[in-house]
């Protein structure tokens, strides 16, 4: 076999001899280690340029393979491979069959485990460097017999060594002398002078943080929420992204744990106002998708589509999936739009590529700080959840149970150390969210402690409102003079319970509302409500006008029909209740 | 960059809102202990259970106890009158603590025979130490203390001290704590507390919060008085 670079180390060659056509046999094999193999960086050796396979056959079989993959993303087949060399012009036929019987030779290899992938790519990367560095090496020969300016060789060969691809897999750093930092922050203070509004921040979208984060979270930065099993952090995740991309930036989530068409159909449930529980349930039943359900739901799709295109993209993992196959389809979501946002739920379930004996934490850090790297490296603002440590959890639940203020928050404080995993993840990040839902069924607080955030104004507790049923996050709704319209409906006995945890009339309520807002007071139609009749929160919550014999209201729709149900339906309204679905919102 | 929901959208946001409210509170209603018939008591129904001789004006003072948390929000809101049987007394102090529960508070209602008992049953043995006890009563927003009968209180036990920890630190947090009497309040008297207390007429078995609130004949800036009608 001959060979593409000489280097004075038989020992090396000998391994590489054996170790490529076992790599090439995983790459022909395996799609995922393919593509990870490419996003890692690597590549086959082109004119002027060296790459990664020192034997020139194993180098011409992965030039066919990359290319075969960068075209239509799969592994090369026995028959993709004829197609391809069948197709090749200047190569003997003898040649062409020699290429053919070389694939034959690899993909029957059977000394070859998946599981050896990673150390055959990192002995194969390592190779690479060092072949590399033989040589820049070379040229110090030369430095050595130079007879003047040895200083600028020096300098110069420094660069050349410092040039070396595939030193690290993320590498990212950047030295700014004074004057240029004087230069480039002048910059940015007449940029902020002239459009205070342009800031190089990404507003979150929900008041409360974003006050906290002084108008958004800095582009590039990193952000850790944590909180206990089904705590909401994937929900409030969830929010912030659909608020952002509403917004029109360019948002990724890479979801380890829910299915990408399971996170749009929550995402419709959100936008809709529809719970969760009536796709759950499906049917036209009263609590399934009955002819109205299923317009608001295809109205809100078209909504989304068509006026507010949201651009929202959903990247589907299983659990244990390494960072370097999620950042590989990042890359080439990249390759398509510019990404402003990048959400990976969440860290703990990320495939570790390290391994610490004994130190899992060391390995989950070692995630940490790529994903960390990344977002810095390409200006993408990262999010990322993290666990509470168990102890942490029992006690926050118990203390969270009973918060309903900020004031009672106080007394919860998710600290740095109740994360759980490595403390390095929290001290390096740039900011870090603790949150907890309070104990109503379904919940309908999230606290949010902010642990962490830039310029010292950590430590603040805030409330937001919380709707299980739909999954939504926002800032308080209600204003202080509309909490009134909460105890109007509890002292209104007409309203029986059952009506009010039905959602029946809400929608035509509203609808009632908006048209009312349109109209003049002159064009009201005759028999419909007047404005003084009753104060706005209470028409917002109206059930009816009429009363029936027995002194109930008469509920509206299809609430006829469910009272004659009342019983079955709503016993299957129990079993299947918002609690029942908040494992959908928590991870 | 900047969206703004569509009107409805946040219409129907603010609607949901306000039944998932109204649910939420009901549930923690029901979390307090209080009785399903005494859920829901609006101002018309708390206004009958009103003694009319002591309350100059019943609707009046419904209207005020309803009107807002200001006139409710004192350490302690005290009842007494009514019949042998505590409906009416524990009706009122219902209708009380669902008012701070639909202000977005968390209570509870428990009757003080049960409370003593369990102090009582709490000895060294038990899962629950008594300080446990203590300090779970002491952390809600808001308490309702039902019947409590100074006279059932027994000397061989310190529960009195107990019930003194928890209303002291309530008070010391300004959090309200709604007690209803099933003895009337006691009259006026010249002699101080520690002097009835000196004469047996006055005992301090029951703590020195419940004994002394069990005397005190008026509204203050700190306590509410209520009184429900005999029939």
């Amino acid at each position: 076999m001959s060979i593409d670079v000489s280097i004075p180390n038989e020992d090396v060659l000998r391994l590489a001899e054996k170790e490529e056509p076992r790599f090439l046999n995983i790459l022909l094999r395996d799609r995922d280690s393919l593509s990870d193999a490419i996003s890692f960086g690597i590549k086959p050796t082109e004119t002027g340029r060296p790459g990664h396979f020192m034997f020139s056959k194993n180098n011409f079989l992965f030039t066919i393979i990359y290319k075969n993959y960068d075209k239509y993303k799969t592994i090369l087949t026995r028959g993709a491979m004829d197609s391809i060399i069948d197709q090749q012009d200047g190569i003997t036929e003898e040649d062409k069959a020699s290429a053919k019987s070389y694939w034959d030779k690899v993909w029957n290899r059977h000394d070859v485990a998946l599981e050896d992938y990673t150390i055959l790519r990192d002995h194969i990367n390592d190779r690479y460097l060092l072949w590399q560095f033989y040589e820049k090496w070379k040229m110090g020969e030369q430095i050595v017999k130079a007879p003047a300016e040895h200083g600028t060789l020096i300098k110069d060969h420094i660069k050349d060594i410092l040039s070396i691809n595939n030193m690290d897999a993320d590498p990212y750093s950047r030295v700014m002398g004074i004057n240029e930092g004087m230069s480039e922050a002048l910059k940015y203070i007449e940029n902020r002078r002239e459009h205070p509004d342009d800031n190089d921040t990404i507003k979150t979208y929900i008041k409360a943080l974003d006050e906290i984060f002084e108008g958004g979270l800095l582009r590039g930065s990193y952000c850790v929420i944590s909180g206990m099993v089904n705590g909401g952090k994937t929900t409030l995740l969830m929010n912030i992204g659909f608020n952002m991309a509403k917004a029109g930036y360019n948002v990724a989530i890479a979801s380890l744990e829910k299915d990408a068409p399971l996170f749009f159909r929550r995402v419709l449930a959100l936008h809709s106002g529809t719970k969760y529980n009536r796709i759950k349930i499906g049917g036209t039943g009263n609590y399934g998708l009955t002819d109205y359900w299923y317009k608001r739901l295809q109205d809100a799709a078209k909504d989304l589509t068509d006026n507010i295109k949201p651009h929202y993209d959903c990247l589907q993992f299983v659990q244990g999936t390494k960072l370097t196959k999620i950042l590989s389809e990042v890359d080439k979501l990249r390759a398509q739009k510019k990404i402003d946002v990048l959400i990976v739920d969440y860290l703990q379930v990320i495939g570790f590529e390290s391994n610490h004996i004994t130190r899992p934490d060391l390995d989950l850090a070692e995630v940490h700080r790529r994903l960390q790297a990344y977002g810095k490296t390409h200006n993408i603002l990262t999010f990322t959840a993290l666990q509470l440590k168990a102890a942490s959890s029992k006690e926050i639940r118990n203390k969270a149970a009973k918060a309903t203020s900020e004031a009672d928050m106080d007394a919860i404080s998710i600290n740095t150390e109740d994360f759980s995993g490595s403390q390095m993840i929290i001290a390096d990040a740039d900011n870090a969210l603790g949150v907890f839902l309070n104990k109503d069924k379904p919940p309908s607080k999230m606290g949010v402690c902010v642990t962490k955030a830039r310029d010292d104004v950590s430590r603040i507790n805030k409330i937001l409102d919380f709707d299980g049923g739909i999954g939504r996050v926002s800032d308080q709704i209600l204003g202080p003079g509309q909490v009134q319209a909460v105890k109007d409906l509890l002292f209104n006995k007409e309203i029986s319970e059952e009506q009010l945890a039905s959602e029946d009339g809400l929608f035509k309520d509203t609808e009632e509302e908006v048209k009312k807002a349109e109209e003049k007071p002159e064009e009201k139609k005759p028999g419909e409500k007047k404005s003084e009749e009753k104060p706005e929160e209470i028409e917002a919550i109206d059930f009816g006008e009429e009363n029936t014999e027995e002194g109930k209201p008469k509920v509206q729709e299809d609430v006829a029909t469910q009272s004659n149900t009342s019983s079955k339906a709503g016993f299957a309204e129990k079993e299947v209740s918002d609690d029942d679905i908040s494992f959908l919102f928590g991870s | 960059m900047n969206f703004e929901e569509r009107p409805d959208v946040e219409l129907l946001t603010r609607n949901r809102r306000i039944r998932q409210l109204a649910c939420a509170f009901l549930q923690r209603a029901k979390e307090a202990s209080i009785p399903s018939d005494m859920l829901r008591i609006d101002e018309k129904t708390f206004a009958g259970l009103l003694c009319s001789n002591y309350h100059n004006n019943p609707k009046e003072f419904a209207s005020s106890v309803y009107g807002g948390l200001d006139f409710i929000q004192k350490k302690f809101i005290v009842i007494d009158g009514g019949p042998s049987i505590p409906t009416s007394r524990k009706m009122a102090g219902c209708a009380i603590l669902f008012l701070f529960l639909t202000s977005d508070k968390r209570g509870i209602y428990i009757d003080c025979e049960d409370l003593r008992h369990k102090f009582y049953s709490v000895d060294a043995t038990a899962e629950i130490a008594r300080n446990d006890l203590v300090e779970a009563y002491k952390s809600y927003d808001i308490l309702f203390l039902s019947e409590v009968d100074r006279t059932k209180f027994n000397p061989h036990f310190e529960s009195g001290s107990y019930f003194d920890e928890i209303l002291n630190y309530r008070s010391d947090n300004c959090k309200p704590t709604i007690i209803s009497f099933y003895n009337p309040i006691g009259g006026k008297s010249d002699k101080s507390k520690e002097q009835l207390a000196a004469e047996g007429k006055m005992d301090l078995l029951c703590g020195k919060f419940l004994s002394a609130l069990s005397f005190e004949d008026k509204d203050s800036q700190e306590v509410l008085r209520i009184r429900v009608k005999t029939i």
